[in-house]
């Protein structure tokens, strides 16, 4: 296990320097001077001497590959550099923004995994009856609807009609609960559909059929023997809609008004703030390496059969 | 009183339903009394393994037994809820299927496997672990095999753990369906040793599977022949086949005899 953390490690280090190149360089090649456009939109006449001083200011002078090696030597003192909009650090600006997309992010990633087991489970175990047939269709049907109509869905039924919610307001933690359930549904419907079809495909393995011919109860089958089998392709699927969460919350965020990671990066996209949107993508990036080295991790763990010191006795 | 036979097969029909409930086995009838030893031969695909999957309760749709019944102790399993059959499979009746290569789980070690078989008969523990050991012991099995995963054991050690499996069952009937398929003559030998002393050992009526008369030879005392999805013919292996027996019966003790087996 030591061996296999290591190994991992050292591989995702190019992994990561990789990262923070192609991060910095599609940033960096985008159309569209962040000076004259932030210039413009604080509506101040200005010449070019001056909008020259503040290249120099903001080390846009210089060479992009150039610019590149500073900004990597700045991220090792934890330095993200300045946002040009706000003038603030942008580490700082991350600390304010990054909770309460967390919180978003995780609590989804949670209740969709708890809820995908439940209905996939529910779908494949019992099929062609009417119950599994109607949350099949509802599956689909989420998977199809775009997570902005969700949304809106969401908040015209429950905010607008019913009144249980605030309407595009952030205040408190209950705020929290539609864009919840709007990640929550769209990602449980997506994985549903894998933890069915993976059901599927198990119970008819020979092994399942012993489990069954061996007189197990069906939770032992389901819990132990089913179970054991559909997770390790599924946790890596899960890495991977984790960091799809963070990535859709930008979407959600916007729509329900959330100060969160999602609308710091939209509003540093409109206003061309290099300095956030690589920290963003690089960001995003770590998350998804993480979530796929977690993922790793828990199959090497799970999948015991695989490790490489293993001393057969044929 | 008329003794009930522990397995009562009536006029068994499996269809499947993709293809116009084109019946696979048809109209099959035959009982297995305790302590019997019956052979069921015939030539692939002739519906014996079909058969033996619904008398387990193995069969995967679209397949499914249209018709008949399968009864054991008098109780009819066709018609039996899932909770109910998971109490007679295992302790009632246990399967040795072919192909040992894929009947054991991946992820989870032999010990584990084994434990959760002993648990099945209320065996926890101490005298599960005892159980395991006794019955690792039985079939010949390393003590070293018990901390393994599957992919760590070949074919026949494969096929000998699903022995011990029957010998902590010990099932009411145990049945093997063409337990030595894929395995070497040597490894066959000590497969079919291994199912003697299972049954002697646990006292079950086997119910052996199999398209070679020279092994069912050495575990049955009678046996069924099946050709084309239907019963066609009954011989006790004591006595010598009769001239006038079936065609597929010919057919299958004539090729033995021109292989000079």
């Amino acid at each position: 296990m030591k061996q296999f953390v290591f190994k991992r490690t050292l591989s995702g280090i190019p992994t990561l320097f990789g990262m923070t190149l192609i991060g910095f360089l599609i940033i960096g090649l985008t159309p569209g001077d962040p000076i004259e456009m932030e210039l413009r939109r604080l509506g101040v006449s200005f010449t070019a001497e001056q909008v020259e001083a503040l290249r120099v200011e903001y080390g846009l002078d210089k060479p992009l590959i150039q610019r590149y090696f500073i900004w990597l030597l700045d991220l090792f003192r934890l330095d993200l550099g300045t946002s040009i909009a706000s003038g603030r650090p942008v580490l700082e600006l991350f600390k304010e923004h990054l909770p309460i997309t967390a919180t978003l992010s995780v609590l989804a990633f949670v209740s969709s995994l708890a809820l995908s087991l439940v209905l996939g489970t529910i779908t494949a175990v019992s099929q062609r009856t009417s119950v599994s047939t109607s949350l099949y269709v509802l599956t689909m049907f989420l998977v199809s609807v775009p997570s902005f109509w969700l949304a809106l869905f969401l908040l015209a039924v429950f905010a607008l009609g019913l009144g249980w919610f605030k309407l595009l307001q952030f205040g408190n933690a209950q705020d929290l609960i539609l864009p919840v359930i709007t990640l929550t549904l769209g990602n449980a419907a997506v994985m549903s559909r894998l933890v069915r079809e993976r059901i599927i495909a198990v119970m008819s393995e020979d092994y399942i059929r012993l489990a069954i011919t061996k007189g197990l109860s069906r939770r032992a089958i389901l819990g132990r023997h089913v179970l054991k089998s559909i997770l390790p392709p599924l946790i890596t699927n899960w890495a991977i809609s984790f960091g799809s969460l963070l990535g859709g919350s930008v979407i959600i965020e916007n729509i329900f008004n959330l100060p969160g990671l999602g609308q710091l990066a939209l509003q540093a996209i409109a206003e061309r703030d290099f300095a956030i949107l690589q920290a963003y993508l690089l960001f995003m990036g770590l998350v998804f390496f993480l979530a796929n080295f977690a993922a790793d991790l828990t199959n090497h763990w799970l999948m015991p059969q695989l490790k490489e010191d293993d001393h057969g006795v044929r | 009183m008329v003794e009930i036979p522990l397995l009562q097969v009536h006029n068994l029909t499996i269809s499947n339903s993709a293809q116009n409930n084109e019946p696979l086995v048809e109209g099959v009838s035959f009982d297995l009394a305790t302590n019997q030893r019956l052979g069921l031969i015939g030539r692939s695909g002739c519906g014996k393994s079909l058969t033996c999957h619904a008398i387990t309760g193995a069969l995967r749709a679209p397949l499914a037994a249209s018709s008949g019944s399968i009864r054991f102790q008098g109780k009819d399993l066709l018609a039996m809820p899932f909770a109910e059959k998971q109490q007679i499979r295992g302790t009632g009746i246990f399967c040795i299927f072919q192909s040992p290569g894929s009947a054991l789980h991946p992820s989870l070690t032999i010990e584990t496997q084994l434990l959760e078989t002993a648990g099945n008969v209320s065996l926890h523990g101490q005298a599960a672990h005892h159980a395991l050991l006794q019955a690792l012991e039985a079939v010949s099995l390393p003590k070293l095999c018990l901390k393994q995963y599957p992919n760590a054991l070949s074919g026949g050690m494969k096929q000998r753990v699903m022995m011990a499996m029957a010998l902590i069952l010990k099932p009411t009937i145990l049945i093997a369906d063409e337990p030595t398929t894929g395995l070497d003559v040597i490894t066959e030998h000590e497969t079919l040793q291994a199912l003697n002393v299972v049954q002697q050992e646990t006292g079950s009526a086997l119910l052996f599977v199999s398209h070679d008369l020279r092994i069912v030879r050495q575990t049955c005392t009678s046996v069924l022949v099946m050709d084309a999805g239907q019963l066609v013919d009954a011989c006790d292996l004591n006595q010598p086949i009769a001239p006038d027996c079936h065609r597929a019966t010919a057919e299958i003790t004539g090729a033995m005899e021109r292989l000079q087996l």
